[in-house]
């Protein structure tokens, strides 16, 4: 066992308190949504698929970086073989979604079958800038995605196999699923964003931003990133659901929800449970988008926040009571605590005068997580808030 | 040796130097220093006293002490009001949303995001500075100078891609 899964092990209990750690049947569907604040990840276990990990997010206990969905995955499994992942999926390079996902690679102690990553033109662009900002400007932007980068390449090396996602591309399917019962089901992960629009669109800014010689290193806008996020649509037996990724949209562009709805392939989109695309921010609230999902269907929202820009945004939940079932917070958001308690009177008072206007200091990270268990005819078998995690 | 397995010579590098200061040597050997100034400054002298140097005024007997120290990224900037937000982080990886006001980077009267960016990381912190008079604790901020891309930058790049992308899959497609 490798010195980060023992302090997994021994941190277990804080983590998941009062969560029955049993895996799910097998004929059972289960999503579960981390989102400490800031970063977000979702496990999700399908009957004839086994287990996904979707995006990676770690938290801070006692001190200690643990990676959410590895912890989760081992503690379910702990003192029996871990089983192999399906696929492990980063929708977009954002730090929120790929913090520590080098440790899942690295570390799940199981078989790791497929990762895939937004298209490949797009990540390898992105990769080159990310050199050219390394090796010439000796800037480290994205911190943490070489080591990413570098821990897929290792898997790849191991035969773990790769794919590069973009719209209407097929992550997993298999027809005649046979669940216990004898019952015939078919199950279909595939993706319904990035579109070609959007990946081109990307490129653009990339290569804006490409540095030229005599002239000031510009620094890549993180939120461009989301661009090319993956969205994921899921349909097995009954039951269907909607992973929004990051994914945002434009009253003036075709990019995003509005560009994957005009499409004559869109699927149809209506979904039992939504994850909530880019944390419940205002640009990824499409109203044509959300009419598709509650169309016969009573929808389960998932927000998972992001605290350093105020999300999820008010305006945005107010029209998401309207027209869900239920909305679930992954975090009460960080709590804040007097700078007075962490620094010393000295510093605190420093710090209190110009050129400072106003400070708040944030505790530590508000750990919970919300799970999820349905049957493949769409009846809930579990709704939990675990933790910092609540129902609105 | 002494106690602390340092040689005696080394031992007294280290009192004169305030310990808490780090001088970074890449800076000096950067192409950007290349001002006849800087090559008739520091070609001669040993590199024990081009670390001594920049920090030590006798005359003043100038000393800081950095009380505490964070990394800062510029969230947010509000040009009409004069001040930016940023995400600050300590070395204990405590974290603060800390809004400045921009007159502390510059007394330029120009638009702030005309000097910083939103992503723009700068370090700050709290330092005490010991004098002759009373000790004095103020606080600094420091950003770096937007880098001008150079030709001898896109060798470097080259190379770092060559080796650090050599066999990735996404360069081979």
């Amino acid at each position: 066992m490798t010195p980060i899964l023992r302090v997994i092990q021994i941190l277990m209990t804080d983590l998941f308190g009062k969560c029955p750690l049993r895996p799910p049947d097998p004929d059972i569907i289960e999503l579960c949504f981390f989102g400490p604040g800031i970063g977000e990840s979702i496990v999700l276990h399908l009957p004839g698929m086994g287990w996904a990990i979707i995006d990676s997010c770690s938290s801070t206990v006692k001190g200690k970086i643990i990676n959410l969905p590895l912890a989760y995955l081992t503690s379910l499994y702990k003192g029996v073989s871990p089983p192999p992942i399906a696929f492990l999926l980063l929708t977009h390079p954002h730090e929120d979604h790929y913090r520590h996902m080098d440790l899942i690679i690295n570390d799940y102690p199981g078989k790791i079958e497929r990762i895939c990553y937004p298209d490949g033109k797009s990540i390898r662009e992105l990769k080159e800038y990310l050199a050219r900002a390394r090796g010439g400007a000796n800037e480290d932007q994205l911190p943490g995605l070489m080591a990413v980068f570098d821990a897929m390449r290792g898997a790849w090396d191991r035969g773990v196999d790769r794919r590069c996602v973009s719209e209407f591309c097929d992550i997993f399917s298999k027809n005649n699923v046979t669940l216990s019962t004898g019952e015939k089901i078919s199950l279909k992960v595939s993706a319904i964003a990035p579109s070609a629009e959007n990946i081109e669109a990307y490129f653009e800014i990339l290569a804006k931003a490409w540095p030229q010689e005599g002239k000031k290193f510009i620094r890549l806008q993180e939120r461009d990133i989301n661009l090319i996020s993956i969205a994921l649509i899921i349909n097995i037996g009954k039951m269907s659901i909607i992973l929004g990724g990051d994914v945002e949209t434009s009253n003036t562009k075709l990019i995003g929800w509005k560009c994957l709805l005009s499409k004559n392939e869109c699927p149809d989109l209506s979904a039992n449970i939504v994850k909530v695309a880019h944390h419940g921010s205002i640009n990824a609230f499409c109203d044509a988008s959300w009419g598709q999902h509650i169309k016969n269907k009573e929808t389960v929202a998932i927000i998972t926040p992001f605290d350093r820009s105020g999300l999820p945004n008010e305006a945005t939940l107010e029209e998401l009571k309207k027209i869900c079932s239920k909305i679930g917070i992954t975090s009460c958001g960080k709590k804040t605590i007097k700078k007075s308690k962490i620094y010393s009177k000295l510093v605190d008072n420093v710090t209190d005068l110009f050129p400072v206007r106003s400070w708040k200091s944030l505790s530590q990270d508000a750990i919970g997580f919300i799970r999820l268990r349905y049957d493949t005819h769409g009846e809930p078998i579990e709704q939990e808030a675990y933790g910092d995690s609540f129902w609105l | 040796m002494n106690s602390t397995g340092h040689s005696k010579d080394e031992a007294r590098t280290f009192d004169m130097l305030d310990s808490s200061n780090v001088i970074d040597h890449a800076f000096f050997s950067d192409e950007n220093t290349n001002t006849p100034f800087v090559k008739s400054t520091y070609s001669s002298i040993s590199q024990k006293e081009q670390i001594k140097w920049p920090f030590m005024n006798p005359a003043l007997n100038l000393r800081e002490t950095i009380r505490e120290w964070w990394k800062g990224i510029v969230l947010s900037i509000n040009a009409q009001e004069n001040s930016f937000v940023s995400e600050l982080i300590d070395l204990r990886g405590n974290r603060s949303i800390v809004e400045f006001d921009s007159a502390f980077i510059t007394e330029d009267k120009g638009p702030i995001d005309n000097f910083i960016d939103i992503g723009d990381e700068f370090a700050y912190y709290v330092v005490t500075r010991h004098t002759k008079m009373a000790p004095e604790t103020v606080s600094k901020i420091e950003f770096s100078s937007p880098h001008i891309w150079q030709a001898s930058d896109d060798k470097k790049a080259e190379k770092f891609i060559d080796t650090y992308f050599k066999g990735d899959p996404d360069f081979n497609d």
